[in-house]
């Protein structure tokens, strides 16, 4: 016995967890599977679940999001590695962590009572929620932003340099040198979007619907997790969510997988 | 001399963005202080509600007591898991369960957290109910690969010698750990800590099916547990009266205020690290 | 003929002084060795002139370094550093970019290049004069990443060579090299001083005897003394350098 040790055991117990995961998801979404439908017509009275537009939600929303705060993020990590004085960079990276660090019900709270006020009767839409949930994903995409352009080797800036380069053709060198680490820091951005519950619950409108009006509401995987679940009371009803909880599990671990080789990529030179 | 513009229009944009990105931070905590102080007295923090509808008085200190007792199962139970894991992963590169570790551990921290609430859900809630117990262990789900990950490297920028000592005199591999790695990396794991209680602390999605909620001050880990967050989101969303939108505005001072002294503390002992490695860079 | 000469020039990065009243010039077309011990202050001489030292926080000089009769200092740094191209110790090709588009980066940093045309004849030029050609000229689309060290050397002195630069400072440019490619790259410095003038930096003496014209010793930031390099191997006029090629230093 002396050779197992607690540190196996938390690895084991680790693996033991995620992949406990998807085999629950899975096999508690299973009995609704007969009543999942590719439409976009979610009616649990008839017991009819249409997922379509959670995804279409999800997806429009995230991206939205990351269209906004990805040159943001990454412009903003370039400065402060590439521009910024010493003591602005000190202070740069306690703004991220504080940011990293706000609440996400009290970024949902702000987006729904100010932003939304913006835009009258209809307070909570589908822009609202981007808006929000870009302001979330920016201090992801700096930090990992700025510790990709951080490990540029030096020679390869001074190359630049050397050739004639000025300091905004240099750094874009620099950008250019770790484009792949940079995909992969807005791809991570990406999966903590499709992830985010509390803020895009608060803010989104929660109507179900495809529309590509920003302006108009929608409805998200986990906005649809967040208010229907706890009042489902029809064992298929709640199946079906599961169904939609086990979908936002497989998004997540591709979009993660996706990121680690595309960074992966970045790093075999 | 194009190009020359170029250069100065590229550092104008930068430090444009830059500033942008920079400035919700400082908005949020505005708003927040601005629209929750008039929230806060004696009574919003010591007492429970009272009444119900236009008429409700009291307090919310049944939500930062549910938010305390669901913590301490947390952190009881993500803490220990947490650092083992990261000790797996900084010092144990050559298993073979290596790979598979490290992917888990990447996959655990890309479950969206209202997932994670939802398995604890059908696993532990339907048997137990709504508790502090069934909140702590989601929210030590969503805490614990954060501070595995911190934990990897804290451990892994210890110095290869300094643990080569330890082997060096004879030590076992988990006395190394114990007695030698861990110590030295104590401040680095500790702020790695901190910074993953203080995110567990504001989550409400892995909550909003396992804590529960009652108006009532929760007396064991057996009884539902409100927390800060949870309030925030209900009081705004589903009580659409100014008397709870104000409730939840005071609510997400003390939160906010809370969560930034967390990133507050942590950076304090960084700062203490960073003072004493230069003075003994000075002192060489 | 002179091309560059350094004038009673010091430097300093902080409080600490690197290089004490130097006085030496750089003979035109023409292979010049500084060496010296590590530490003496050769890196920071070699970077001094195309002014790459003005990145490191805390540089200030004293004194003057003259290109063709100008001081670099009143020079546009960005046309200077056209002017006077740099390899480097370890092959740093952009890696992100391929084969051709690192020939072609400082081109089109500069615009010298009116046509597609007019670059891609430049590129092969430059690739020829590093005795490139032959190997890449089908892979011109694919990233250095998968060529030898050697390769990525000459590839890197290509990317000097394409803005036509009048100097190319080298330093230490074989030290990570194998002894085949450190002797395909000496060749290739002979060649190319017929053309362009060659300062090298290096710690490895044989090589200084090998390949340069004139050489230079510097010791502890200072110049010791310069000369034809056969002078300075056969009959050292200094204490100092006789001790360092004796390997005493």
């Amino acid at each position: 016995m002396r050779d197992v040790r607690l540190d196996d055991l938390a690895a084991i117990l680790t693996i033991a967890i995620a992949v406990l995961t998807g085999v629950v998801l899975l096999v508690f979404s299973l009995p609704s599977i007969p009543y999942v439908h590719l439409s976009i017509i979610w009616d649990p009275v008839s017991r009819f679940f249409g997922i379509l537009a959670f995804v279409f939600g999800t997806l429009y929303v995230s991206l939205l999001a990351l269209l906004i705060s990805s040159p943001i993020g990454i412009g903003a990590a370039l400065y402060i590695v590439r521009y910024a004085p010493d003591k602005v960079k000190r202070y740069y990276s306690m703004i991220v962590e504080a940011m990293a660090s706000v609440p996400s019900v009290v970024y949902g709270l702000r987006g729904f009572l100010v932003l939304g006020s913006f835009f009258g009767a209809f307070k909570a839409n589908k822009l609202v929620a981007s808006l929000t949930l870009s302001v979330m994903l920016l201090p992801t995409i700096i930090s990992l932003s700025r510790a990709s352009l951080e490990s540029v080797p030096r020679e390869i800036v001074e190359a630049a340099y050397a050739l004639g380069a000025m300091k905004h053709e240099a750094a874009l060198v620099a950008l250019g040198y770790s484009r792949n680490q940079i995909l992969g820091s807005v791809l991570i951005a990406l999966m903590r979007a499709v992830g985010e519950t509390m803020a895009v619950t608060m803010t989104v409108g929660n109507v179900v619907g495809v529309s590509m009006n920003p302006l108009d509401p929608g409805s998200t995987l986990t906005s649809l997790i967040a208010t229907e679940f706890g009042g489902a009371m029809d064992p298929i009803h709640r199946s079906a969510i599961i169904f939609a909880a086990f979908l936002l599990f497989v998004i997540s671990l591709t979009i993660y997988s996706i990121a680690r080789r595309v960074i992966g990529r970045g790093e075999e030179k | 001399m194009e190009r020359r513009n170029k250069e100065r229009a590229f550092g104008i944009l930068l430090k444009l963005l830059g500033t942008l990105a920079a400035l919700p931070i400082f908005i949020i905590v505005a708003f927040v202080v601005y629209n929750g102080i008039r929230a806060i007295s004696r009574d919003f923090i010591t007492k429970t509600p009272q009444g119900f509808g236009e008429n409700v008085s009291g307090g919310i200190a049944h939500a930062i007591v549910g938010t305390v007792f669901v913590m301490i199962v947390a952190s009881f139970i993500g803490i220990p898991l947490g650092v083992l894991t990261g000790a797996y992963l900084s010092e144990r590169k050559e298993s073979k369960l290596y790979r598979f570790v490290e992917r888990s551990v990447g996959a655990l921290m890309g479950i969206p957290s209202v997932v994670v609430g939802l398995v604890v859900y059908l696993l532990l809630v339907v048997h137990t109910g709504p508790c502090a117990f069934a909140g702590g262990v989601s929210l030590a789900l969503v805490m614990r690969p954060m501070v595995s990950e911190s934990t990897r490297v804290a451990l892994a920028s210890v110095p290869q010698e300094i643990k080569e000592g330890g082997f060096a005199l004879g030590a076992k591999r988990h006395q190394v750990l114990v007695d030698i790695t861990i110590p030295a990396a104590r401040k680095n794991v500790l702020v790695g800590i901190v910074l993953a209680v203080g995110r567990a602390m504001g989550e409400a999605a892995p909550i909003l099916f396992t804590a529960g909620y009652a108006d009532a001050m929760p007396r064991s880990v057996r009884d539902p547990a409100p927390t800060l967050p949870y309030i925030i989101y209900v009081y705004a969303l589903y009580y659409p009266r100014d008397v709870y939108r104000l409730r939840a505005r005071g609510a997400s001072l003390i939160l906010l205020a809370i969560s930034l002294s967390f990133v507050y503390l942590s950076r304090r002992w960084r700062y203490e690290r960073y003072r004493i490695r230069k003075i003994l860079s000075v002192g060489r | 003929m002179n091309v560059i000469e350094f004038v009673r020039y010091s430097a300093w990065v902080g409080n600490k002084r690197i290089l004490h009243e130097i006085d030496l010039p750089i003979k035109k077309n023409a292979i010049n060795a500084i060496i010296g011990p590590s530490g003496s202050g050769k890196t920071t001489l070699i970077r001094s002139i195309n002014r790459l030292m003005e990145l490191v926080p805390g540089y200030r000089y004293e004194g003057d370094i003259l290109l063709e009769g100008t001081s670099i200092f009143e020079l546009d740094v960005y046309d200077l550093r056209r002017r006077v191209g740099m390899v480097f110790q370890h092959p740093n090709p952009f890696p992100h970019m391929s084969i051709y588009e690192n020939v072609a980066y400082g081109i089109r940093l500069h615009r010298l290049a009116r046509s597609k045309r007019e670059e891609f004849e430049r590129v092969k030029k430059a690739l020829e004069m590093a005795a490139l050609w032959e190997e890449v000229k089908d892979r011109l689309d694919e990233k250095p990443g998968r060529l030898s060290g050697g390769q990525k050397q000459r590839l890197v002195i290509a990317r000097a060579l394409a803005v036509e630069p009048e100097v190319l400072l080298m330093d230490e440019p074989t030290a990570s090299l194998d002894p085949k490619a450190t002797t395909r790259i000496e060749s290739l410095m002979k060649e190319l001083s017929k053309e362009v003038t060659i300062v090298l930096v290096t710690h490895n003496m044989a090589q200084a005897a090998r390949v340069s014209d004139y050489t230079a010793f510097i010791y502890m930031g200072r110049l010791i003394e310069h000369g034809p390099t056969r002078e300075i191997f056969e009959r050292p006029k200094r204490p100092e350098t006789e001790a360092f090629l004796r390997g005493k230093i």
